[in-house]
């Protein structure tokens, strides 16, 4: 019977790409470990931190001190970002919605900037240790420019896709330019710091920081997959959705609301940075197809080695300089998707395809 | 108006912005029935079809669902007792035939995957899909997509019902199921929609030749203007002279030799003509 096979291919080949995508995990977070401006040896490192081994000292240091932060780092802000692109993707029915187009992580980037030029300033914020007081005030950034953003895409009740990127679009400008007018006005040091914010980077957050909002990251990568096979009904049609028993808008709000906590959480830790989110959905789909329930764990996946890797990059191209990160997503990812656009123009666009 | 179960819409009264789309309209959908509803553009029958899915609120009028007003079932409930295929589809993603279909099973009393594979492949047959069934939905012409739709609607109903519902009456709702068809398609699928009313699904459908109506329904309602011109069976529904004011055509009840239930043969006014329809 033909109807055994129906969806045979696509699995098979959905057990095949996580099998790839697991191993280049971590062999990409290995890698990470062991690279860096001295070179250390996977039997240096085991050495080190074997319980109560007389290793190296100052290579336990630069491991768990330095090296491991980032690689988590790098591993949940991918993930993070690549899972809130495949849902922004499913929720906006919209293969071009992703956190740094639609506005969120400008907002987000422009309340920490806000915080760090102007914070200091002010007695009371100044009281609350930076630790916190980021990762809310890139919440509330991210919240307003998401709420903003979705009311001028509204009319009559339906959101917009062109309506909602053009918003997008604009909300990134104002949020450009009063970044800045801030860094215009800013204090040496904490220009340095916008700087990072503006482009991204996962050399300032430590241990305290990421233990602050890694708890929000976790939740909402285990969590957001949960939601995939709705996410795949909406597809029909919001309309069409709600014939199927589901209740559109509280469905859409509950996501937002976990895509604004993954953001403003990864903003908080490492900046604005772009285009992960867009990225590894796609490659993800071209692979596997539509379907969010294999698209979402695989784009958490994928998501979380893109960014170790880009970070391994910027921290050893041009050492001991260390590039911000986003500049590097922006010039590796942004050639890369017009490769992409250009490839796939030829058999329709880029959602209506097929492998 | 029925003592049975039924998906009944009583006196209903539908606004937007200033404008009455429905005015006292009633109906009853009967299970093991096919009701047609015919009528000119804009006369209020997608908007009918969509209060009685429960999409749209009313000012007045209440749906009730097998004796229970629609409010008082959750969605869900109500996804596994009415299904409904809209006018138009905008799905955009790139998933297969056979994925679409699928997606009409989300919210089923779920069985064990090689049955749920069954009934896909048997709703795929029923609408003369499974040859496709693999490739993708957004490489389908406007017609194969329309029957993949309806196969997606029709898995909605199909298998057993959770508990508390088992053995309730189900309903499915077509909003035009026979536009972009061709010719066998077309009949195929109103066949198909007799078939399912025999299984003893109450099938709404709306339809825009009247001589359809008349070959396949067992019931008609004919709107003109948010208001109801007619209800009942075809043979007395679709006169000439309501034919005229529903759409403004002359038409003609020629006797057919294989039934008995005339054929309808239309043509348009002449201006004259429309000038005295308007007095």
């Amino acid at each position: 019977m033909q109807a055994r096979f129906f969806f045979d291919a696509r699995a098979s080949s959905a057990v095949a790409l996580y099998l790839v995508l697991a191993v280049s995990l971590a062999g990409v977070a290995l890698l990470a470990l062991l690279s860096g401006p001295v070179p250390i040896s996977l039997m240096q490192i085991v050495e080190a931190l074997r319980p109560g081994a007389h290793g190296d000292a100052a290579v336990a240091q630069t491991i768990v001190q330095l090296r491991l932060p980032r690689v988590v780092l790098g591993l949940l802000v991918g993930a993070a970002l690549a899972v809130s692109g495949a849902t922004m993707q499913g929720v906006f029915r919209n293969p071009l919605a992703e956190p740094g187009l639609i506005g969120v992580s400008s907002g987000a980037a422009l309340a920490a900037v806000g915080l760090i030029v102007l914070g200091h300033r002010n007695g009371w914020l100044a009281a609350i240790p930076p630790v916190l007081a980021l990762p809310i005030a890139t919440f509330i950034g991210a919240t307003l420019s998401c709420a903003l953003v979705m009311r001028l895409a509204r009319v009559d009740g339906l959101t917009h896709s062109a309506t909602l990127l053009l918003a997008g679009l604009a909300i990134n400008a104002i949020a450009g330019g009063a970044i800045g007018l801030l860094s215009y006005i800013a204090a040496d040091d904490a220009l340095r710091t916008a700087t990072y914010w503006m482009f991204g980077s996962l050399a300032r957050a430590g241990w305290p920081e990421i233990a602050v909002v890694a708890p929000f990251l976790l939740l909402t990568i285990v969590l957001l997959p949960r939601y995939a096979a709705a996410l795949n009904v909406l597809q029909l049609g919001e309309a069409e959705a709600g014939y199927l028993g589901i209740d559109v808008e509280r469905l859409k709000r509950i996501l937002m609301l976990w895509v604004l906590l993954a953001v403003g959480g990864s903003v908080a830790l490492a900046g604005a940075i772009g285009f992960v989110g867009l990225i590894a959905p796609h490659l993800v789909r071209l692979v596997i197809g539509a379907d969010q329930r294999r698209l979402m764990p695989a784009s958490t996946l994928l998501g979380a080695s893109l960014l170790t890797l880009a970070d391994l990059v910027a921290r050893t191209v041009a050492a001991p300089a260390d590039l911000p990160i986003g500049i590097l997503t922006a010039l590796i990812g942004g050639p890369f998707f017009l490769l992409l656009l250009l490839r796939l123009r030829g058999d329709g666009s880029m959602v209506g395809r097929r492998a | 108006m029925s003592v049975g179960p039924s998906l009944s819409g009583t006196d209903l009264l539908l606004t937007r912005s200033g404008r009455k789309l429905l005015d006292g309209v009633s109906l009853s959908l009967i299970p093991g029935e096919l009701h047609v509803l015919l009528g000119a553009n804009g006369a209020g029958k997608s908007m009918l079809l969509r209060v009685l899915a429960g999409e749209l609120s009313t000012e007045r009028g209440d749906v009730s669902l097998n004796g229970r007003s629609l409010s008082a079932w959750t969605p869900r409930q109500r996804a596994c007792l009415r299904a409904v295929m809209a006018q138009f589809d905008s799905l955009q993603a790139d998933f297969s035939v056979a994925e679409v279909v699928a997606l009409g099973r989300y919210p089923c009393w779920q069985q064990h995957p090689q049955q749920e594979q069954l009934l896909i492949a048997d709703a795929l047959m029923q609408v003369d899909a499974l040859q496709f069934s693999e490739r993708s939905y957004t490489s389908l012409s406007g017609g194969e997509r329309r029957r993949v739709q309806l196969a997606r609607a029709l898995v909605q109903l199909r298998g057993p019902l959770p508990p508390p519902l088992a053995g309730a009456p189900r309903y499915l709702l077509l909003d035009e199921p026979t536009a972009g068809l061709d010719l066998a398609h077309r009949h195929a699928g109103l066949q198909l929609a007799r078939d399912l009313a025999a299984e003893g699904l109450g099938v709404l459908a709306i339809l825009h030749d009247p001589d359809l109506a008349m070959r396949y329904a067992d019931r008609v309602t004919l709107l003109s203007n948010g208001c109801l011109l007619g209800q009942g069976r075809p043979q007395e529904v679709l006169t000439v002279e309501r034919l005229r004011q529903a759409y403004g055509v002359r038409a003609e009840l020629v006797p057919h030799a294989a039934s008995d239930r005339p054929a309808i043969i239309v043509r348009p006014l002449e201006q004259h003509e429309k000038a005295t329809l308007s007095k």
